[in-house]
């Protein structure tokens, strides 16, 4: 916002100084209840912890379960309730209907930075502070209580590193095509559930893709959903010398395409019927 | 219900409405009010005296509210720094029952905390609040049925059901008996031209309709007490006029207590026996209009019509001058406070006047003044006038 | 649409009118004197009236309730689907049978359903408030808790107790318990415990709202930490924290604690056998607690500046 007023630089440096704006304004709002975030961070830490000892319990009842050795087991579970909370694999957590609730959306609408843009800032933002505030202390805990394993090889590290990005645009894409149907039913709590429900069980936070048996787990595989946790932490449990990283980013980074692609595309049609109710 | 001695207060509503067009020396401005010897207020304007005698109905007592702001310091990104925003500071004052009220304040005075407080949504920090004999906020749901609310920035009905839903709602969880109710109702609808709305969900009326649907809420179990904040903000003239006549009915047949904030200076011309006058969480006035003005001082215009065309006039009058001349009518300003007997004897004896008419400084600039003065070292900050 | 004549508000209405037409005025005094079961009653009869708007109101938006409700079912299945994966490959979980293991999860589960039926909503009240819509609430002469209780009531939720009720059902029958009459009355019993220590629960957390509002993601969290703790048999959580998920917080009352009789088991973490019994006083202890909350939160609201 700041941008808007100080002198224009040209293009491209413009360009991102305006989603550095959004996206620190949004990581502030996220910041500025401290007892919310302490309130989120231990609820989070605790969540962690329980579903860390659940899995244990599980994997020593039934070593190999899903393929995964016990320690490997509890990696899954643990950083897996990481990413899903920063990457809100619960779905929701754009605000669109409620903006076109209360009135709001005329305003952003209006703003002289995209409509998409806009949005897609304030997630990077939000997502940062949630992988520093969220991801970082449950992984900590994780790695102290349950000797999370460590990336096999550099390769898996830099790879999960990169997968975290397309995880995120992925997660957006879904999340915003959702929100975007406030646009055209009054009530988008119906669609919201629906997503909520699938992103969740389709993920790999509740259960990892490769538990699904038979075709229900080949379809599970081939949805976005999994891009979010259950690909990243593929490759994050990649053995030392094991294959299919690239693929596994390519599979990330074409559902990214598609997913902003249509998010694009479903935004001009949306800004075209800005409905507004009350005045 | 009815306070005894509830006189129907001479109507200020007879006073056109200052935002009527404004047009030759008969317009809406020429107040016979203005001919009365200065500094006695004009009948039917001295608020504190409706229903002499009544009963107390709000009590504030060295009220206060301070909320605790968490601001970030400048420079620095992460550090904060704690900031107590004293939102209301040792308000003190009493409202009698069928008093309406005008509580004036510039943007962030302290008006809505107030209100809030005397709801009983916001418990003060400290002092003591009486509102029909109850606590407001440890006894907020018995004191609830004996009040209604306007938040002219939010509604109180469903916003996904027909206006009408609402309506029966309100009645259950007001306890409404029946005949009451259906008459109310049948009498708002008809007063505020409700009628083809009644049906449609309230998410599509227009910030109007609502707000008369809203009015109709708040008044339907027949409430001894309605607070109305910023009641008629955002509405077009009509509309507004709507609200008003509304409010100026339910208090002249029911004794209904009324005390509402509102920026626009017609509401206050029109309702208001008394003003309440809050700056930085302090009172600072509180007393009728025609003190306000008086006390501010201020000047008001004579204008006079002449027989023809002159250079401007010079008068013996002290104080008086001549500020404008256009053709045959001229406009002199004089002490709000001196009497526009001497000039005007003045003027009829060395010119020819043909007509003449007295304009009060415009309640806009009174509050201006008061707002820019600053609340602590004036002459009007002095307590309850009554 | 309804007229008014014939909506389900027209039912209480009824009600009302064949209680006569008593003026309200000087009935305080009266009220008072009829006591907490008036007063309860009177609750009671708002928190229906309020929740069958919530009804009426989904019903404007009748996509969206078709899909909620479409949903709802199929959470459900997915859900049994997940629980049916994991206990596919499972036949015991430290010691307890899949049987025992589903009667624990059943009994929590359903508790905590039930307590989410009622006061489920509670968590959406930081929405509310930092959007202003609280202080509308706060000038209705009903209670904050049930209106806030209320408020986006969502049909579907009440379907929601099917499911545990299912897996309780199944795994009674399947367990091999010597049935006493003791064991039987325990079973109902403690699931009502279960539910109103849930219920308890979600309203002392809640109440932190008034002070954070935006906390709503961590309270939400809070509850399904707590429902997910109650599920399992506490042992999973190693010897420490299960003392803590039992004594410092009574999670344990819940399900697991009276579960231990009814599959009469020793307790693993050498607890009195008495405390199998003390849910109902612990229960009444945590409403007791909630409301302290819940009124310390009322009072510390701080409306929005607007
Ligand atoms: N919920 C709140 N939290 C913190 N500060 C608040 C809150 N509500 C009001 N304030 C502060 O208290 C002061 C008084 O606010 P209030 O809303 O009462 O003003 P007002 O007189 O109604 O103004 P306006 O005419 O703009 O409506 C302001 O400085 C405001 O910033
Ligand atoms: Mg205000």
């Amino acid at each position: 916002m700041t941008v808007a007023a100080a002198a224009h630089p040209p293009g491209a440096l413009a360009e991102l100084r305006g989603w550095v704006a959004v996206a620190a304004a949004s990581a502030r709002a996220n910041v500025a209840y401290r007892a919310t975030v302490a309130a989120s961070v231990l609820s989070n830490v605790t969540l962690t912890v329980l579903r860390g000892y659940l899995a244990l319990a599980v994997w020593e009842a039934q070593p190999g379960l899903a393929g995964y050795d016990t320690r490997r087991a509890v990696t899954f579970v643990v950083l897996g309730q990481a990413l899903m909370t920063t990457f809100a694999a619960f779905g929701g957590m754009i605000d669109v209907p409620g903006r076109v609730e209360n009135g709001g959306i005329v305003i952003d609408v209006a703003r002289p930075f995209g409509f998409l843009r806009w949005w897609l800032a304030r997630e990077i933002g939000r997502a940062a502070v949630f992988l520093v505030s969220r991801a970082v202390p449950a992984g900590a805990v994780g790695v102290a209580l349950f000797g999370v394993v460590l990336p096999a090889s550099g390769a898996a590290a830099a790879g999960f590193a990169v997968s975290l990005v397309f995880a995120l645009l992925v997660s957006f894409g879904i999340r915003y095509l959702v929100a975007l149907t406030a646009f055209w039913v009054t009530d988008a709590r119906g669609t919201l559930a629906v997503s909520s429900l699938t992103m969740t069980f389709f993920s790999g936070a509740v259960l990892p893709l490769t538990i699904f048996p038979g075709a229900f787990g080949e379809v599970a595989r081939v949805l976005p959903f999994g891009a979010i946790v259950q690909v990243p932490m593929d490759i994050y449990l990649r053995p030392a010398g094991g294959t299919g990283i690239g693929q596994a980013l390519a599979f990330q980074a074409a559902w990214a395409l598609v997913l902003l692609g249509a998010s694009g595309l479903l935004t001009r049609l949306a800004l075209r019927r800005v409905v507004t109710q009350g005045g | 219900m009815t306070a005894p001695g509830q006189e129907p207060t001479p109507p200020r509503q007879r006073r056109p409405p200052p935002d009527a067009p404004t047009g030759g020396l008969t317009s809406g401005d020429l107040t016979p009010a203005g001919l009365a010897p200065a500094g006695l207020a004009p009948a039917g304007l001295a608020g504190a005296s409706a229903g002499p005698g009544s009963e107390i109905v709000i009590e504030a007592e060295r009220v206060r509210k301070t909320f605790v702001q968490r601001r970030r310091i400048a420079g620095q990104r992460l550090r904060r720094e704690r900031i107590d925003v004293h939102a209301v500071r040792d308000v003190s004052f009493t409202v009698r029952a069928g008093e309406i009220i005008g509580y004036l304040g510039p943007n962030g005075a302290g008006k809505s905390t107030t209100i809030k407080m005397l709801i009983g949504v916001l418990t003060p920090s400290a002092g003591r609040l009486r509102v029909a004999g109850l606590d407001p906020a440890h006894q907020r749901i018995a004191l609830a049925r004996r009040i209604g609310v306007v938040f002219g920035q939010r509604s109180t009905l469903w916003w996904d059901l027909p206006l009408r839903d609402s309506f029966e709602l309100v009645r259950h969880l007001y306890r409404v008996p029946p005949g009451q109710f259906r008459a109310n109702l049948a009498r708002f609808v008809e007063m505020l031209d409700l009628g083809p709305f009644l049906d449609t969900p309230v998410r599509q009326l227009s910030l109007g309709q609502r707000m008369r649907g809203d009015l109709t809420a708040a008044f339907l179990h027949d409430p001894s007490i309605v607070y109305l904040d910023e009641p008629t903000i955002g509405l077009d003239v009509v509309s507004k006029a709507a609200v008003r006549a509304f409010l100026a009915e339910k208090n002249r047949e029911q004794a209904t207590t009324i005390m509402l904030t509102t920026h626009d200076t017609a509401d206050i011309e029109q309702l208001c026996q008394r003003v309440l006058v809050i700056d930085h969480g302090r009172l600072g006035f509180d007393g009728d209009l025609a003190t306000l003005r008086e006390r501010l001082g201020g000047e008001r215009t004579l204008v006079v019509d002449l027989a023809a065309p002159m250079p401007p006039l010079t008068v013996a009058t002290p104080g008086a001058h001549v500020i404008r001349v256009d053709g045959p009518r001229q406009w002199l300003a004089f002490p709000a406070r001196a009497s526009a007997a001497p000039l005007v004897a003045e003027i009829a004896a060395r010119y020819p006047l043909v007509d003449l008419a007295i304009r009060e400084p415009p309640i806009e600039d009174v509050i201006t003044r008061l707002y820019t003065t600053g609340p602590e070292p004036r002459p009007a900050a002095e307590p309850a006038a009554n | 649409m309804a007229s008014g004549k014939t909506g389900p508000v027209a039912g209480v209405r009824r009600v009302r009118e064949a209680r006569g037409v008593r003026g309200d005025r000087g009935a305080g005094a009266v009220r008072g004197v009829r006591g907490i079961g008036g007063l309860l009653r009177a609750e009671a009869r708002a928190y229906m009236l309020l929740v069958r708007v919530a009804f009426r109101e989904a019903a404007q938006y009748r996509t969206s309730l078709a899909l909620r409700s479409l949903t709802e079912a199929a959470a459900t299945v997915l859900d049994l689907a997940a629980i049916g994966i994991v206990f596919a490959h499972l036949s015991a979980l430290e010691g307890f049978s899949l049987a025992e293991v589903a009667f624990l999860y059943g009994t929590s589960a359903l508790a905590f359903a039930l307590a989410e039926a009622f006061v489920g909503p509670v968590d959406r009240l930081g929405w509310h408030i930092r959007d202003g819509r609280f202080d509308v609430v706060l000038i209705r002469p009903v209670s904050v808790l049930v209106q806030t209780a209320t408020m986006a009531f969502s049909p579907q939720r009440v379907a929601r107790v099917a499911q545990p009720a299912v897996i309780v059902v199944v795994s009674c029958l399947a367990l091999h318990v010597h049935w006493t009459p003791d064991r039987v009355l325990l079973v109902p019993a403690m699931v009502l415990c279960g539910a109103v220590l849930a219920a308890s629960a979600f309203v002392a957390t809640a109440a932190v709202l008034f002070v954070a509002p935006d906390a709503t993601v961590a309270v939400a969290a809070s509850t399904q930490g707590s429902a997910l703790a109650a599920r399992y048999p506490m042992t999973v959580y190693g010897h420490h924290l299960a003392l803590l998920l039992t004594v410092v917080l009574p999670i344990g009352f819940v399900s697991w604690l009276p579960a231990l009789h009814v599959l009469s088991r020793p307790d693993p973490l050498g607890l009195p056998t008495a405390l199998r019994f003390a849910s109902p006083l612990v229960a009444a202890v945590a409403v007791g607690l909630a409301a302290l909350a819940w009124r310390a939160g009322v009072r510390r609201y701080r409306s929005t500046g607007s």
